[in-house]
């Protein structure tokens, strides 16, 4: 039962990435994957919601499962950010450094502010 | 986006569209996908490990096989238009996960665990971005 509301859970997911990394990357028009980082900090900002939450209340197990590990799990992704950084990072132009800080740091730094963002405002609600 | 994933049953094969195949295909990926990380958490966690063990090992070899799959199919002319969206975005996407991760990371802050908050997404990001240009490496080989 857990298993299966994991998977319903993490195909809604992964389709809602789908979606809105394609809406994003469309509306942009750029080549930099702004997509993959909108789906990403969203992602972290959720499941900093969600820590925010649990932290001050009781919230059913499968409840958190569902929206942690199925949802956030199938929605966010790590996979895709590192092969489009590497494709960055292969395509020249700038040097070298400004590219690693804007496809690696940035983005790491920008997740944990999100999760933060979303701790205090699920500590609020 | 679900009525695409009933038409499967309701329609005729001919009938879905090209988009509406796509996203079953992301749909179906990302249930396996993130069951497959799901199981390995329970693995890593039973057999003692700190459960940032499994993040590190979803992410880093989700970017491999990434890597691979994105290098092996743009040298293919005949591969199936699904499988991007099967296995690239829907199993590896969300085998892999930032949220978990970003998490993780703002825990460590939070707890006062300062080195492992500096080095685990170092090594994470590191390993990643190695894994992931090593299978593009070895997927462009012909």
């Amino acid at each position: 039962m857990t298993w299966l509301l994991i998977g319903v859970m993490g195909a809604l997911g992964a389709l809602a990435r789908y979606g809105v990394s394609g809406i994003v990357q469309r509306r942009w028009q750029t080549t930099f994957p702004v997509g993959t980082l909108v789906v990403n900090l969203t992602g972290a900002l959720g499941a900093g919601l969600l820590l925010g939450i649990v932290t001050g209340h009781s919230v059913p197990d499968l409840a958190l499962i569902a929206a942690g590990v199925g949802f956030l799990g199938g929605y966010s992704t790590f996979s895709t950010w590192m092969v489009e950084a590497v494709l960055a990072a292969e395509s020249g132009g700038r040097s070298g450094v400004r590219r690693a800080a804007e496809n690696l740091a940035l983005p790491m730094a920008a997740g944990v502010v999100a999760v933060w963002i979303g701790f205090v405002l699920g500590g609020i609600v | 986006m679900v009525p695409s994933l009933l038409s499967v049953t309701d329609q005729p094969r001919a009938q879905i569209s090209v988009a509406g195949r796509r996203r079953s295909a992301v749909a179906a990926g990302g249930a396996i996908g993130v069951i497959l990380r799901a199981v390995i958490g329970e693995i890593v966690v039973a057999s003692g490990f700190d459960p940032l063990w499994a993040t590190l090992f979803v992410n880093v070899t989700g970017s491999l096989f990434l890597g691979l799959l994105i290098a092996w199919h743009t040298g293919q002319s005949r591969s199936s238009p699904l499988v991007i969206p099967l296995v690239g975005i829907g199993i590896l996407g969300a085998f892999t996960t930032f949220s978990l991760f970003s998490v993780e990371v703002f825990e460590l802050f939070r707890t006062g665990d300062l080195w492992l908050a500096v080095m685990y997404p170092v090594a994470m990001i590191g390993l990643g971005f190695a894994a992931a240009l090593t299978g593009i490496r070895l997927g462009g080989r012909r």
